[in-house]
């Protein structure tokens, strides 16, 4: 809303007077006017004063002049005022004026009606009928609920097997690698003393054999290019009944972890060296655990026997009672797989199942 | 904008933006074209464009879009022409709505293009400004000249009321 008072009218008087005021402008001008004569009589004053001594007049001032609203003459912005009012960009004032010339005058209340019809209206007919090729798939909330589930399940699976390996066992097993140069060296000692007492077994099971058959070589007549042999061979069977009587000393490799154990005696003669590349990986290591802490029998372990003990150490951790079990059929193949739990329970059929 | 929001914007705008392209460019196949091809630009740009500003987005996008076909098909030189008389219409009048369709057929493409978002989708002269890359002032200057080039045409009311 244009104030318009007083104080600032003077910028609009003569802006007025030369036509050159918007047309709310002109009509708040107008109205400040009709509320002060004593400045209508002063702006009238204005409009007759000669300003050039020649007095030259331009006639068409009528026809710059804009109208307040409209007005018959040729230039008149009529065009100008139906496409305000239908674009509602005239003022709540000048709507109201511009609608009272319309009704009282017929003919140009029908020019305006021709620019009502301008106002296009849309077809609701014509629709989109490929909606279902924009679409996007929405991921169901139940997906959703079975994203967290399994999120929630590995960490429980690995906090689980974490609890039951044991941390300080895995700090250890972790530091037992920087070790693998040492036990390398071992391992070969090892098998070098293995071989020594195997050769020294094979010698001594000859000496006997010919030691058991030394009688009847002495009473058969001694030829001379053998005299010196015989001599050798007697040393040597002296040697022999000496070794015979050794026992095999134990050997015992104590380790930081007890628990991986690279030699295993199998009879008080000799040592078994466990493929030492195998049992020292990371996987093998976890698997013996398993096997060895939930007591699994088969030689291949699984998803399910990782689950079962990560779920096994759940349970020992917080005090729960979860269950994952296989059921079987009659022909023992795996039938289903089930879960069961305080707060749910999920069955699900075997993939393999034929 | 979540999947939910984009699939919205589908069944709230693909009819309006389908609707002011076919009126463009009177080609069904290539309306659907390019109203599948603005679906496709939000849905890229999905991260970026918020539900609330999504309409103004698809209409803009199918707009210039819609430029760019109009511009390879070589089917109007000048999109940003202006001024021309369409004539009037010098027929028996029959039926209102196959006279202004013939009307606004006529027109200049930039002043049918301002003068159907307005009518159809309401849009301020701002917001149309924005969608065209014109200025308010130009937007007020096509939709006036439209409406006079519309009126025109339809020439003698009595005839048709």
């Amino acid at each position: 809303m244009i104030d318009i008072n007083l104080n600032n009218y003077e910028k609009f008087a003569l802006d007025f007077l030369e036509g050159n005021l918007s047309l709310a402008k002109r009509y708040a001008f107008l109205s400040f006017l009709k509320k002060n004569p004593d400045v209508e009589d002063d702006l009238k004053l204005l409009e007759n004063i000669n300003w050039s001594e020649d007095s030259f007049v331009f006639d068409e001032k009528i026809n710059l002049k804009k109208q307040l609203v409209i007005s018959d003459n040729k230039k008149s912005n009529f065009d100008e005022l139906c496409i305000a009012k239908l674009e509602n960009d005239l003022s709540e004032k000048e709507n109201t004026l511009f609608t009272d010339y319309l009704r009282n005058n017929k003919l140009k209340f029908n020019e305006y009606k021709k620019y009502t019809y301008t106002v296009q209206r849309p077809d609701k007919s014509i629709v989109f009928n490929n909606k279902e090729l924009i679409r996007r798939k929405q991921n169901s909330s139940l997906r959703k609920v079975y994203s967290i589930i399994s999120v929630a399940a590995t960490i429980l699976l690995i906090v689980g097997l974490y609890f039951l390996i044991n941390e300080q066992e895995l700090v250890l097993q972790v530091a037992n690698n920087y070790e693998n140069s040492v036990k390398e060296e071992a391992l070969i000692k090892a098998d070098q003393s293995k071989r020594r007492i195997e050769s020294s077994e094979i010698k001594i099971e000859n000496k006997i054999k010919k030691i058991s058959s030394k009688k009847d070589y002495e009473t058969k007549p001694k030829p001379e290019q053998f005299k010196s042999d015989i001599r050798l061979e007697k040393a040597n069977i002296k040697r022999a009944n000496l070794l015979a009587k050794l026992q095999p000393k134990d050997i015992e490799i104590t380790w930081s972890m007890k628990e991986i154990e690279l030699f295993k005696p199998v009879s008080n003669s000799c040592y078994v060296v466990i493929d030492q590349s195998e049992y020292l990986s990371l996987s093998t290591f976890f698997r013996n655990k398993i096997k060895e802490k939930v007591g699994f029998k088969n030689e291949r372990i699984g998803v399910f026997d990782v689950a079962k003990a990560g779920i096994d150490g759940v349970n020992s951790l917080f005090g729960l009672d979860m269950k994952l079990e296989r059921t079987y059929t009659s022909e023992g193949d795996v039938d289903r797989t089930e879960f069961s739990s305080q707060l749910f329970a999920i069955s699900t059929p075997s993939k393999n199942k034929n | 904008m979540t999947v939910e929001d984009y699939n919205k914007s589908v069944n709230l705008y693909s009819d309006g933006i389908y609707r002011f392209i076919l009126k463009n460019i009177k080609n069904q196949d290539e309306a659907k074209d390019i109203v599948q091809d603005v679906y496709e630009k939000l849905w890229v740009k999905s991260g970026d464009v918020s539900f609330d500003k999504v309409k103004s987005y698809l209409f803009s996008a199918a707009y210039h879009t819609m430029i760019d076909k109009i511009r390879k098909n070589k089917r109007i030189t000048n999109i940003s022409e202006y001024g021309e008389d369409i004539g009037f219409y010098s027929g028996t009048y029959n039926d209102l709505n196959e006279v202004l369709t013939e009307a606004l057929d006529r027109l200049p493409g930039i002043q049918k293009s301002v003068i159907l978002l307005r009518d159809y989708e309401g849009y301020s002269y701002k917001e149309i400004a924005e969608i065209t890359n014109l200025s308010e002032s130009q937007v007020k200057v096509y939709i006036y000249r439209g409406r006079l080039a519309l009126k025109k045409y339809i020439g003698r009311l009595e005839v048709l009321v």
